[in-house]
C-alpha cells in the first residue's frame, strides 16, 4: 500500500513535468506572467490598425512551454474585411533560413558534413572562388582577384561567405547576379536550384570569405546542399525531418489548395505611406507564390507558416533540440547554433550564431531581450525571438513591406517583458 | 515496528543506489546502459566509419566512448592488416606516439607531488648541462652554421610541460633546427638508434641552441623526451619501470608498453601511409627514418614524447583517472588539485590563437567551445600515426579514435566521429 502511494505520488510529479517540457501547453495558466499587463497588447495593436498603419497582425507569446498570448488583430484581407485569424498563414520569407540551418545541422550530426568543410566537396563549381575587384557601373564588366580560401558551411550559416542577394542585396555583386539570372528566392521561379547554384559558384564573391557579414543567398545554397547531400528535395527533407516529427502542420513550400483561403493578403505602402495591396507585378514578386506549385525550393525565403507552427520550431530549440517526443538535434548542437560564431564587430554590437542573430551583453543592457536571445524575421514584416534566460518564445507577424510604423514590433516586445513577473 | 521496517527499507534502497555509484566512479563499467545516451544515434558511427573503410580512405580504426564512467561504444572497424585481411579488433595495439606525452607528464607530476621538483625550477638543477643555454640568432642554410645569443633564463619544468621551452622537434620541426639536430644526431622518439642512451642524447641536446627565448613562444618539441630523462635522473629508475610501477600497474593498463612482449606482437596493427596519389599503402621500414616494428625492438632508450604503444581501452583508463580527479581502480595517482592544474591554461603565449594549453594538453577555451562540439575545459591531444583523444569534464566524457596511418587525406573521419558522439548525448 505504502509502495503504491509512493509510486503514484512520484508519477503525479514526473509525468506532467515530462510532458510539459516537451510540447507547448495551451490549457494551463503561467504564474510567471501578469495577464492584466499582457492584455495591454490588444490596445497597442488595435490602435495601429484603427489608424490604418497596419491591416492586421498575429502575435504569440509562449512562456515556460505555455501559451500565454495568441491572437489575431485587424484583417487578413482589408477589401473583404476578413478578420485576421490567429492561425492565419503567413509568407515567412527569411524565417525559412533558421529551418534550413537546422536541416544542415541534422546532416552535420549524421557525419555527412563538417562545419569548416569547403562546400566544393559537394558542389565542385564552388572550387577556386574569386572576389570582385573593380566594377564598371556603365557596362557591368568587372575584374576579380582569387579568394584566399574556399567558402565553408560555417561561412554560409553565418552570412560571412561573401555571397550577396539578388534584388535586395547591398553590393556591386547584386548587378552581376541580376545579369546572370540568379533567383533571389523571394517569390516564384521557373528555374532549377542546382543549376542556379552552380551558376552562382562561378560569379565573384563581394569580399574575402569570413571577413565581413553580408546578408545573401547563403541559405539558398545551404538548401541546395541539403538536396545534394541527402538526395532528397528540400521540401521532402524538411517535411520528413522537421515538420512531421514536430507536428508543424501548417508549414509548406507549396501550400495545399485546401488551405489557400487561410493565406493572409500582402500589403505595401504607396508614396504617401498609405497601406495598399501588393500587386502581382510589384518588385517581381507575385504574392500568390505559396500556391503556385513551386519546384524551386528557396532555403532562404520559400516557406509559409503560422505563428504557432513557428513557435513549435523555436520551442524545440529552447528545449535543447527535443519536442513532441522527437529529438531533432542534440543539445550541444543547439548551444553551437545559438552561440557566437563570428569575429567581434562583424554584426554590429550583436553576435551571430548558425542561422540567428544573437543578443550580446551590451545590447541586452539597452533592450529587454536577455543576452543569448536568438532572433530573425522575414521580408514581409514578420519577426521572432526566443529568450533562453526567460524561457520565452515570441512572434509578431504582419504581411506588409515596407512598414513606416514598424515600431509596433518593438512596442509589442516592451509590453511582453513588462508582463513578466 | 512498521516505521522501523520502513527505515530499514530506505537504508537498503540507499545502499543499493549508492554502492554501485561509488564503484562506478572508480572504474569504467561496461555492463549498464547510460540513460544520457541516444544509442540509436551513436550506432550511426558504424556506417560513417565503414564508408571510409569501403572507400579505401582508411584501412581500419578503433573507437571508444566512455560517458559517466560507463563504456557506451567500443569497436574495431575494417582491418588491422589489409594484406592478410586481419579484422581490426577493438583491443588492437596501436603505436600511440605523442599520446605518450600526457603519460610522461603524469609521471613528472607524481614526482612533483612527492616534493622532488617544482614546476618553475630550472631543469639544470638535475641535468647541469642545461645551465646557460643559447638561443639561435642567425642561421646559414648553406653550411648549417649559426650564431647565437644567450638565453635570458634557464628552462623550467613548466616550460617543458607546456612546449614553451624553445626546444624544437627533429623530423617534424622547423627547417633550421631540423638541420642542426640532424647534424648532432638528435632524433625524435621512434627512430632512435639502438645504441644511444637517453641521458647522453639529452646532454647533447642541451648544448644545441633553443629556437626562441624560454617561455616566449609555443613550439612543439623534444620537451617530453627531456622530461622522461628527468624522471629517470630524479627517480633513479628507467622511464619504462617508473611508468609501469606508478601508472600502468595501479590503473590496470595491461596493454601499455615501451617494449611490447612477443606474445602480444600479433595484436599490433600495421602502419600505413599515403603515396603521391593519396592511395593508402604500407609504411615500409625506413620510410621517414622510422621502422614501424619499433614497439618490438627491445629498446633501452625510452622516448617520453613518442614511444608507447597501447589500446583504446587502456588509454581511456588513463583519461578516466584524470576525469576522476586523479583516482581510478582504488588508486590515487595524483591529487585533484594537480589534475586541475594540468587541465587549466598555463601559457600566456599564443598556442593556436583560439585554445589554451595546460600541462601537456590542449585545453578547449570558451572561444573554441563556441565553434566546436567540445565543451570548455576539454583536454586533448593525439599521436603522429593517426590517433586522437579528448576528455570533456563537463560531459564526463572520454573519446578516442585510433588509426595507424599518416598522412591521412581523409582525417575528417575523426571530426565526424566527434560530431556524432555529441549528437548522441541527451
Amino acid at each position: 500500500m505504502m509502495k503504491f502511494r509512493i509510486a503514484s505520488i512520484f508519477l503525479l510529479f514526473v509525468i506532467p513535468f515530462v510532458a510539459s517540457t516537451q510540447t507547448i501547453q495551451t490549457a494551463t495558466k503561467s504564474n510567471a506572467v501578469d495577464y492584466n499587463k499582457l492584455a495591454k497588447i490588444d490596445g497597442l495593436v488595435n490602435d495601429y490598425i484603427n489608424k490604418n498603419w497596419l491591416t492586421g497582425a498575429v502575435s504569440i507569446v509562449i512562456k515556460d512551454n505555455q501559451v500565454v498570448q495568441y491572437k489575431g488583430y485587424g484583417y487578413a484581407d482589408a477589401d473583404t474585411k476578413k478578420p485576421m485569424q490567429k492561425d492565419q498563414i503567413f509568407r515567412i520569407m527569411s524565417q525559412t533560413k533558421a529551418i534550413t540551418s537546422v536541416g544542415i545541422m541534422i546532416l552535420y550530426e549524421q557525419g555527412k558534413l563538417l562545419l569548416d568543410e569547403p562546400i566544393s566537396d559537394f558542389i565542385p563549381e564552388f572550387k577556386h572562388p574569386v572576389v570582385l575587384d573593380k566594377f564598371n557601373d556603365a557596362d557591368t564588366t568587372y575584374t576579380t582577384v582569387p579568394a584566399k580560401r574556399e567558402i565553408t558551411f560555417r561561412d554560409l550559416l553565418t552570412h560571412t561567405s561573401g555571397l550577396d542577394y539578388t534584388d535586395i542585396g547591398s553590393s556591386k555583386v547584386q548587378a552581376i547576379y541580376t545579369k546572370n539570372h540568379i533567383p533571389s528566392g523571394l517569390g516564384y521561379f521557373d528555374a532549377s536550384l542546382p543549376e542556379s547554384m552552380k551558376a552562382l559558384g562561378k560569379l565573384p564573391l563581394s569580399f574575402q570569405p569570413g571577413e565581413k557579414w553580408q546578408y545573401g543567398l547563403n541559405s539558398d545554397l545551404l538548401g541546395c546542399l541539403i538536396e545534394v547531400i541527402s538526395g532528397m528535395n528540400l521540401e521532402a527533407f524538411l517535411t520528413k525531418n522537421i515538420f512531421e516529427p514536430l507536428g508543424m502542420k501548417d508549414t509548406y513550400f507549396n501550400l495545399p489548395a485546401a488551405k489557400a483561403n487561410r493565406l493572409a493578403t500582402v500589403y505595401t505602402e504607396d508614396d504617401q505611406h498609405k497601406v495598399i495591396k501588393w500587386s502581382h507585378e510589384f518588385r517581381n514578386i507575385d504574392p500568390d507564390y505559396p500556391t503556385m506549385n513551386k519546384h524551386y525550393f528557396s532555403g532562404g525565403a520559400g516557406l509559409s507558416s503560422t505563428a504557432f507552427d513557428y513557435a513549435i520550431f523555436m520551442q524545440m530549440l529552447l528545449n535543447g533540440g527535443t519536442y513532441n517526443g522527437h529529438q531533432v538535434l542534440a543539445k550541444r548542437t543547439i548551444e553551437m547554433m545559438t552561440g557566437n560564431q563570428i569575429k567581434d564587430g562583424l554584426f554590429g554590437d550583436d553576435y551571430f550564431g548558425l542561422g540567428f542573430g544573437i543578443t550580446s551583453a551590451s545590447s541586452a543592457a539597452k533592450g529587454p531581450r536577455n543576452e543569448g536571445s536568438f532572433s530573425w524575421g522575414g521580408y514581409y514584416g514578420t519577426t521572432y525571438w526566443a529568450d533562453p534566460k526567460a524561457h520565452l518564445v515570441c512572434l509578431f507577424m504582419t504581411q506588409q513591406n515596407p512598414n513606416s510604423h514598424g515600431d509596433v514590433e518593438a512596442k509589442f516586445e516592451a509590453l511582453v517583458y513588462s508582463a513578466l513577473k | 515496528m512498521r516505521k522501523l521496517l520502513f527505515q530499514r527499507y530506505i537504508v537498503a534502497v540507499a545502499l543499493l543506489v549508492i554502492i554501485p555509484f561509488l564503484l562506478n566512479a572508480q572504474t569504467i563499467q561496461n555492463t549498464a546502459k547510460n540513460s544520457h545516451i541516444n544509442y540509436e544515434r551513436l550506432a550511426k558511427i558504424d556506417g560513417m566509419i565503414n564508408d571510409y573503410v569501403n572507400k579505401h580512405y582508411i584501412n581500419g580504426a578503433v573507437t571508444i566512448v566512455v560517458k559517466d564512467n560507463q563504456l557506451v561504444q567500443y569497436k574495431g572497424y575494417g582491418y588491422a592488416d589489409a594484406d592478410t585481411k586481419t579484422p581490426m579488433a577493438k583491443d588492437e595495439i596501436f603505436r600511440i606516439a605523442s599520446q605518450t606525452k600526457a603519460v610522461t607528464a603524469v609521471g613528472i607530476m607524481i614526482l612533483y607531488e612527492q616534493g622532488k621538483l617544482l614546476l618553475d625550477e630550472p631543469v639544470s638543477d638535475f641535468i647541469p648541462e642545461f645551465k646557460n643555454q643559447l638561443v639561435l640568432d642567425k642561421f646559414n642554410a648553406a653550411d648549417t652554421s649559426y650564431t647565437t645569443v644567450p638565453a635570458k633564463r634557464d628552462i623550467s619544468f613548466r616550460d617543458l610541460l607546456t612546449h614553451t621551452s624553445g626546444l624544437d622537434y627533429p623530423g617534424i620541426g622547423s627547417d633550421n633546427m631540423q638541420a642542426i639536430y640532424a647534424k648532432a644526431g638528435i632524433a625524435a622518439g621512434f627512430n632512435i638508434a639502438a645504441n644511444a642512451t637517453l641521458l647522453y642524447k639529452m646532454k647533447k641536446l642541451a648544448k644545441l641552441p633553443l629556437v626562441h627565448q624560454p617561455g616566449e613562444k609555443w613550439t612543439y618539441g623534444l620537451n617530453f623526451d627531456l622530461l622522461g630523462c628527468l624522471i629517470e635522473v630524479i627517480s633513479g629508475t628507467n622511464l619504462d619501470d617508473f611508468l609501469t610501477k606508478n601508472i600502468f600497474e595501479p590503473l590496470g593498463m595491461k596493454d601499455t608498453y615501451f617494449n611490447l612482449p612477443q606474445s602480444k606482437a600479433n595484436r599490433l596493427a600495421t602502419v600505413y601511409r599515403e603515396d603521391s596519389l593519396h592511395r593508402v599503402i604500407k609504411w615500409e621500414k625506413g620510410y621517414f627514418g622510422a621502422d614501424p616494428d619499433y614497439p618490438l625492438a627491445d629498446k633501452k632508450y625510452f622516448s617520453g614524447g613518442a614511444d608507447l604503444s597501447s589500446t583504446a581501452f587502456d588509454y581511456a583508463i588513463f583519461l578516466q583517472m584524470l576525469l576522476n580527479g586523479g583516482t581510478y581502480n582504488g588508486h590515487q595517482i595524483l591529487s585533484p588539485r594537480t589534475v586541475q592544474a594540468m587541465t587549466s591554461n598555463q601559457v600566456n603565449v599564443m598556442f593556436d590563437g583560439t585554445n589554451d594549453f595546460g600541462l601537456s594538453f590542449l585545453v578547449t577555451s570558451e572561444k573554441g567551445a563556441a565553434k566546436g562540439t567540445r565543451n570548455k575545459g576539454t583536454f586533448s591531444w593525439g599521436g603522429f600515426f593517426g590517433t586522437t583523444y579528448w576528455a570533456d569534464p563537463k560531459e564526463h566524457l572520454i573519446c578516442l579514435i585510433m588509426t595507424q596511418q599518416t598522412p591521412n587525406s581523409h582525417y575528417q573521419v575523426m571530426d565526424k566521429f566527434e560530431t556524432m558522439v555529441y549528437s548522441s548525448l541527451k
